[in-house]
């Protein structure tokens, strides 16, 4: 084999190698402080393989310091969507029988375990509470719930949910909070999230 | 005729690429592409509005968006065709075994590459519009068809000024062809410079007035209204630059070696490519090469002034394979292969 022949065959095993990892990675968006990872209209195996883990594992960190997701985790409550709650004054939301509260729009942050909280509080619409489904989850084509608790809750109380965000959720998908009312009326006062626990 | 049938596969497979970011709709806030048109005078980035309005007769512009992303669709399919058109021509002209192989490799590394899924993904922006006016003119211009080359570059930055961005690697080899072929220098460096005085046209004639009036009667939100008007007529060149430089880049340097690190490397690919393909025809061989990977990382000097960070990135790849086809034809003094 000549070495000309030899360069050949090693500039196409790699060019094919590369081909081939791009093609399964997912899509790639990235701006300055944060980076979208997608599938679009691919087959949902392409996100189980090795060039998608590569690609999740490289970008996962881009998303730590994201000046978005620092603004949501001052103030996430302002940035819920009342799905027939009602907004109060300072970002307070009532949730009654039926009603929710969703958000905030594509929340990115990196892989790790984090605590979610939930505080509520009290008014006159809502003096003692009730019942209320509490959940973490990434929606979407690759959504899975994270943390989920239905239970009642007092004005005054804070729930927290321990979850754990995995490489390809991070990756794949926004990070949602959604309460959920189940009877009576609730006021949430405010929510969040911890700084990660330990990396994903 | 195998190498036809390998090129088929591998268009298709950038097919797949393109459907694995295709997004569902019209990308949020960039309505006005569509709706500015001429209709007050002239400005900046309403050719395709002006081009889109008898349309609009036949219904709302909600109702017409799955037409936007019809088109959109439509040229994703052409920047394909007209990418294989030009790898084929280049592989035609080829003797080598090995070259033809690479070549064609090549073709599937810019397939595969982040380019493909980008321009699926940013359904209702420009950006395919500008891509496929560039591969026509490059056509053309391996064709020789000078006359009707310079078309295309004088028409894109009446879409969208970042044209010159795209357009920055064809410039950089026909230029340099010129160098070392010394043959229709004239045609070749009116060709490369024909966007330069489109774009400076397009900013000496717009019409403030006309532009505040187009804003003012878009059916969008307030809000929209400002950034647009902030958009259309207060930004420049230096105060693009000056808000990167202010906003963006600082905190922010890993992050672009690591959009850089992820999306270059099938350039670097499709450039090694160039290197092995056509050292041996080139003139003045190490400054063709240091020419070469200039013409293919120039568009990413758009993220200098824009913060859509890969977006302008994935041109590169592209930038990458038009040198690749031009190094085998323009810069080899081989543009006259059938």
């Amino acid at each position: 084999m000549t070495r000309r022949r030899l360069l050949a065959v090693v500039l196409n095993v790699v060019s094919v190698a590369a081909s081939i990892f791009y093609l399964l990675a997912p899509t790639v968006y990235t701006f300055f402080s944060e980076a979208q990872l997608s599938y679009s209209r691919a087959p949902r195996w392409f996100a189980t393989t090795a060039p998608a883990r590569v690609t999740a594992r490289f970008f996962d960190s881009y998303n730590a310091t994201a000046p978005r997701a620092e603004r949501f985790q001052r103030q996430l409550s302002c940035f819920l969507t009342d799905l027939g709650a009602t907004h109060r004054a300072g970002c307070l939301h009532e949730i009654r029988r039926g009603e929710a509260v969703a958000g905030p729009a594509m929340l990115k942050i990196a892989s790790g375990r984090y605590v979610a909280y939930f505080e509520f509080g009290d008014s006159e619409a809502c003096p003692a509470g009730g019942e209320v489904r509490l959940q973490i989850l990434t929606p979407g084509r690759f959504g899975r719930i994270l943390a989920d608790f239905s239970g009642r809750v007092l004005p005054g109380e804070r729930i927290e949910l321990p979850f754990q965000l995995k490489l390809m959720d991070a990756a794949l998908s926004a990070l949602e909070f959604r309460a959920t009312g189940i009877n009576e009326c609730v006021l949430l006062r405010r929510a969040g999230w911890t700084q990660p626990v330990t990396a994903g | 005729m195998p190498e036809r049938i390998v090129l088929l596969a591998f268009a298709l497979v950038g097919g797949v690429s393109v459907l694995k970011g295709l997004g569902p709709d019209v990308a949020d806030g960039i309505d006005f592409y569509w709706l500015l048109s001429y209709r007050h005078g002239f400005i900046r980035r309403a050719l395709i509005g002006t081009l889109f309005q008898p349309l609009l007769k036949y219904g709302s512009y909600q109702q017409l968006k799955p037409v936007i992303l019809d088109l959109h669709i439509a040229a994703c399919i052409a920047i394909i065709a007209l990418c294989s058109a030009l790898f084929w021509r280049v592989i035609a002209g080829e003797k080598s075994p090995e070259n033809r192989v690479t070549l064609a490799l090549s073709f599937l590394c810019l397939m595969c590459s982040p380019l493909m899924p980008t321009l699926g993904h940013d359904v209702g922006y420009v950006d395919v519009y500008l891509i496929t006016l560039a591969l026509i003119s490059v056509w053309l211009a391996q064709r020789r068809q000078y006359g009707l080359a310079v078309l295309p570059p004088l028409v894109g930055p009446l879409i969208h000024e970042s044209f010159l961005f795209v357009w920055a690697p064809v410039a950089i080899v026909l230029a340099w062809s010129c160098v070392v072929t010394r043959r229709e220098a004239l045609r070749r460096l009116l060709t490369a410079a024909v966007p330069v005085c489109s774009t400076a046209a397009v900013v000496f004639f717009q019409s403030p007035s006309a532009a505040a009036r187009a804003i003012e009667t878009l059916p969008v939100t307030e809000t929209l209204k400002d950034g647009l008007r902030a958009y259309e007529l207060d930004q420049t060149v230096v105060s693009s630059f000056a808000m990167m430089r202010r906003y963006q880049f600082p905190g922010n340097g890993a992050h672009v070696a690591t959009s850089l690190t992820y999306f270059l490397v099938p350039s670097a690919l499709i450039i090694a490519a160039a290197v092995f393909c056509h050292w041996r025809v080139w003139r003045l061989r190490w400054a063709t090469l240091v020419v070469v990977v200039a013409a293919a990382i120039s568009p990413v000097a758009a993220i200098l002034f824009a913060w859509d960070l890969s977006r302008f990135v994935v041109w590169s790849n592209l930038a990458a394979a038009i040198t690749l086809i031009a190094s085998g034809t323009l810069l080899a003094g081989r543009d006259e292969v059938p």
